[in-house]
């Protein structure tokens, strides 16, 4: 699904250059749920930025289902990113302004879905994350772990063949982060592709391979 | 989607108060002042809307008088009826005379008396061509015979309450009695031709004699087609020639239309009051146009600052697929429900406003106007432009976030951005010392001008109104009133300063065609000590007025000069006295006195030439110098002795001092009226400063946060993020310094004596303004210094 060679990517201030990342490559199968670790500082985040299609970069490949997307336009990644990837915030990322049933609501929305089929869909993946008590609350309203529960559900809502998860239980108890990690699981097993980063070896745990990077590249790679 | 939008728009608005109020509040302000103009303006352009209004013209004379020239509305008697008569073109004609020539006119109505000052006498064909609405009497025949008037409805309800009447008599000046003929729908107050009673022409004792020569006629006609407005003027020099001669006419002729009568007749001498001023209301509109850009900018000044807050929600959206499309829509529904609810509330505040308005600015604004379709129609227009200018920028930049840098909270930082809202700061905080700045000047002038010695002392002096009183009446008034205990002196006279002399021109010998205008006031007294007068050489003129015995029937006359008048002759005050100067006043018109200058006229003007005469004028003003005590208690005596002599005639009467504040009234409202303007500005400035602050103290949240743990104190931080806005006052000083210099100059010019522009005035408002800016940024300022630096650096 994932398919990213030699990528480089660096940033710039008027007077020193930073690579972020040098000469990565990388391979996520469909279906796959990959852990992606290392110390802070060493291109995680700017990688799940990369895949996610939010950040470009500079040199090298990305497939995304054997289509090259590094020279994508913002409104073609858009598209793609809105049909095809949902995201899971170390901070939620939740709209403040929004209830549980409208954040939720949102990607929805930017794919068009009609009114009925949205309140179908939302209704459906609330229950399955148990929030749907909550749906008129607002994100402040609520504990973390609810919080994450609802990003987790706007994430999957529209039905996403991949979901990047940039350390998802790092706001979170133990308690709290096991559901989320639950949930997470549960979503892999029914086929979703999930790349998630964290530091904590914990979580890593749930999933099938683990890619520890340095430096902005990749050290080495277990199977869990 | 939409739906989604408005309900995040309301949830925003409520969800940051202060903003959304300061926002809101500040926009309807603006609005609020523009939809007052607006209406003003609306109004303005409503005028004259009679049914013939294409047809309709009035004759303007082009007067050249003592190489000056000058517009007349008022033309010859003769010219009505001979153009009519000559050119069939011409459909309806009517010539009109203000009564007495602006004089009150007192009416009596059975036991009731009234003073009235817009009686006009005028032909028939005035129904018609004004399109009267007669709800009583027949419009063919209302005004054909002497000796009848029209009433104005209010004005028969005033006079007869709710009986009808018609063909009951009210009695003029206490000599004419005329008959009621018809009642009209009062005309509008959009009406140039504003007559509350109309009496027949033929009444007048200026239609006996048709003349050529005395211009007092404002005449009005209706042609047939508008299109013949040609012929009839081609006509006009012909006529003139004709029967004056191309010799000894002063004036040429030419048709004004109606549509141009109310904007375009500021240059022109007229008997209505109710004129416009085509440029005047051009700097009304930009003035307007630039108080709702004011307000706009304002919005876009504090919804940028937020944007910082909003950044999450954009990176949001745009992860989760929003296009930029999407986004400008969601801010600019935001932008919509603001200033729809800014709408109403200016909406609001400008009806309440309407009284405000015509207070301070000595207009008229009805009621009426806010019916108006065009101020319907444009208030959704309104309401769209607003939202598209206002939302522009916030949505522009908010929308142009890429996903990364929106969730990046505090990454984004645009120098031009920030360059823009520091501008707009600047721009408004210009404009604000600019008036302030003409505030303080046009204040001082005002002050200068009601303490400037005049050369006369116009407190405690009364002037009551002869109008219809006999010689005999007259003296035994001045008798009863000179013998009251308040008095001090008397005198009876033609005019007090700048109100009914006669004006004349004074030559140096005949050599001097050129000559110079003076203005001549009969008076029959000690006019000296009632005026408080410095008397230079010589005495003034003598109560009667001697035979001449060198002649048979002739007399002799006299006259006082001021200063003024002595220059010009090139005389010294001793010399000119028994001398007989070129003054066009009667052959047998001796010098006997001269005075020290005085200023009878507004200050606008510089001091001319003066006369007191005693050649035969009417005498129009009994003048009373009276004692400072209880203002009621003299006025009650003065009004006693009044009646005690005429029991049937109104007590009219004027302060002097009222009569010369009356004069600086046009002034006085346009300083008040930059007064509001000022405050306003002043206002919605600080509401763009408060924030940009906000905007600045959430930026620097981190820096503040390190600074104190560094161990700043919180005075020496409120002092770095106030000093950053202070700079921008200071350039806004600078900027506004020239600006404010060379605008005050030009509108001191209009004085014959002003006061010096001075550098304190410049430093007050920029004092005033670093004051009001350090006050509005402060609470902020404070806001960000004492706030706990762990928090601070925690947001990271």
């Amino acid at each position: 699904m994932i398919k990213i060679t030699e990528l480089q990517k660096f940033y710039r201030t008027e007077e020193v250059e930073t690579v972020a990342l040098n000469n990565l490559s990388i391979h996520v199968k469909g279906g796959e749920f990959v852990a992606v670790m290392g110390p802070s500082g060493c291109g995680k985040s700017t990688l799940l930025n990369i895949v996610g299609l939010l950040d470009d970069l500079d040199n090298g490949s990305y497939l995304f289902n054997g289509i090259e997307v590094a020279k994508f336009n913002e409104r073609k990644r858009s598209d793609l990113r809105k049909h095809n990837i949902g995201f899971v915030f170390q901070s939620f990322n939740l709209i403040d302004e929004l209830t549980v049933f409208e954040n939720v609501e949102l990607p929805l929305i930017y794919t068009k879905v009609p009114a009925a089929e949205r309140k179908k869909r939302v209704e459906e993946v609330l229950e399955k994350v148990q929030i749907m008590h909550r749906r008129n609350h607002f994100p402040q309203q609520l504990s973390g772990g609810q919080q994450q529960r609802v990003a987790v559900a706007r994430a999957v809502v529209n039905k996403p063949k991949l979901i990047l998860a940039d350390e998802p239980t790092g706001n979170l108890d133990s308690n709290n982060g096991n559901e989320v990690m639950q949930l997470l699981t549960e979503l892999n097993e029914a086929g979703t592709t999930i790349v998630m980063v964290t530091h904590s070896e914990h979580d890593a745990r749930y999933a099938d391979r683990i890619i520890r990077m340095l430096d902005g590249q990749v050290l080495m790679e277990t199977v869990g | 989607m939409i739906r989604n939008h408005f309900k995040t728009a309301w949830r925003n608005l409520l969800k940051n108060k202060l903003f959304s109020l300061l926002n809101i509040f500040g926009l309807a302000l603006g609005l609020a002042a523009a939809l007052l103009l607006s209406l003003f303006i609306i109004q303005e352009h409503s005028f004259d809307r009679f049914t013939n209004r294409e047809k309709i013209f009035r004759y303007i004379a082009h007067i050249t008088y003592n190489g000056t020239n000058m517009l007349w509305a008022g033309v010859p008697n003769a010219i009505g009826p001979t153009v009519k008569e000559n050119m069939p073109e011409v459909q309806r004609s009517a010539r009109t005379l203000l009564n007495g020539f602006g004089d009150n006119a007192s009416i009596r109505v059975g036991e009731d008396a009234f003073i009235e000052s817009r009686l006009y006498w005028a032909d028939p064909d005035i129904v018609e061509i004004f399109d009267l609405n007669l709800l009583h009497g027949n419009r063919k025949t209302a005004l054909t015979e002497p000796n009848t008037i029209l009433l104005s409805e209010s004005k028969a309800k005033q006079y007869f309450g709710n009986e009808n009447p018609l063909n009951k008599t009210v009695e003029l000046d206490r000599n004419t009695t005329l008959k009621v003929t018809g009642v009209y729908a009062d005309l509008p107050m959009t009406s140039t031709f504003d007559a509350e009673l109309i009496g027949s022409f033929s009444t007048s004792g200026y239609s006996k004699n048709i003349t050529w020569d005395n211009a007092s006629f404002e005449t009005w006609i209706m042609l047939r087609d508008p299109d013949d407005r040609k012929k009839v003027e081609s006509y006009l020099p012909k006529m003139i020639e004709d029967h004056v001669g191309s010799e000894g006419t002063y004036y040429t002729l030419s048709l004004q239309p109606l549509a141009d009568v109310h904007q375009y007749s500021t240059e022109i001498n007229t008997y209505s009051n109710r004129k416009g001023d085509a440029s005047q209301l051009l700097q009304l509109t930009y003035l307007a146009i630039a108080l709702l850009l004011m307000a706009a900018i304002n919005y876009m000044n504090l919804a940028t600052a937020r944007a910082q807050q909003r950044s999450k929600e954009v990176g949001v959206s745009k992860t989760l697929g929003a296009r930029r499309k999407g986004l400008l829509s969601k801010f600019y529904a935001e932008t919509a429900v603001l200033t729809f609810i800014a709408i109403g509330i200016g909406l609001a505040l400008a009806v309440m406003g309407i009284p405000i308005f015509n207070a301070l600015s000595g207009k008229t604004l009805t009621y009426d106007t806010l019916s108006h379709p065009i101020f319907w129609v444009g208030l959704p227009l309104l309401w769209l432009s607003l939202t598209l200018i206002s939302g522009l920028y916030p949505a522009l930049v908010l929308s142009s976030y890429t996903p990364l840098e929106a969730l990046q909270k505090g990454k984004v930082t645009r120098a031009g951005s920030i360059l823009f809202r520091r501008a707009l700061v600047v721009l408004q905080f210009s404009a604000s010392i600019v008036l302030i700045v003409g505030v303080v000047i046009m204040h001082r002038q005002m002050d200068f001008m009601s303490h400037r010695k005049l050369g006369y002392n116009p407190e405690n002096v009364l002037a009551i109104n002869l109008g219809s009183l006999n010689e005999q009446e007259r003296d035994a008034l001045r008798n009863r009133i000179g013998a009251l205990a308040p008095t001090r002196s008397t005198v009876v006279s033609q005019a007090f300063p700048g109100k009914g002399e006669s004006s004349h021109t004074l030559r140096k010998d005949d050599s001097d065609k050129q000559g110079a205008m003076f203005y001549a006031n009969r008076v029959d007294g000690d006019i000296e000590e009632v005026l408080e007068l410095k008397l230079l050489a010589g005495r003034m003129v003598k109560e009667r007025v001697d035979s001449d015995t060198t002649q048979e029937g002739g007399w002799i006359f006299e006259m006082v000069l001021n200063k003024h008048a002595v220059d010009y002759l090139g005389l010294i005050p001793e010399e000119v006295i028994g001398k007989k100067p070129l003054a066009g006043i009667g052959d047998n018109t001796y010098v006997v006195g001269v005075v020290d200058n005085f200023n009878y006229a507004s200050l606008h003007n510089p001091m001319g030439a003066y006369a007191f005469t005693n050649t035969p004028q009417r005498l129009r003003y009994l003048l009373v110098r009276f004692a400072t005590g209880d203002l009621r208690t003299t006025l009650r005596q003065y009004e006693q002795a009044f009646k005690q002599v005429v029991p049937d005639a109104p007590f009219d009467y004027t302060f002097l001092d009222s009569h010369l504040e009356s004069l600086y009234l046009a002034d006085r409202q346009t300083a008040s009226v930059l007064l509001a303007f000022s405050i306003l500005a002043v206002f919605v400035g600080c509401l763009g400063l408060f924030g940009l602050a906000a905007f600045t103290a959430e930026k620097r949240t981190k820096e503040i946060g390190v600074r104190k743990v560094l161990g700043a104190t919180v005075t020496s931080l409120v002092r770095l993020i106030s000093l950053d806005f202070v700079k921008l006052v200071v350039v806004a000083f600078v900027i506004a310094c020239p600006l404010s210099y060379w605008g005050f100059s030009r509108w001191l010019d209009n004085f014959a004596y002003r006061i010096d522009i001075q550098w304190w005035m410049f430093a007050a408002a920029g004092l005033a303004a670093v004051v009001i800016a350090l006050l509005t940024v402060s609470f902020q300022a404070i806001k960000a210094a004492v706030a706990n630096p762990v928090e601070s650096l925690r947001d990271e």
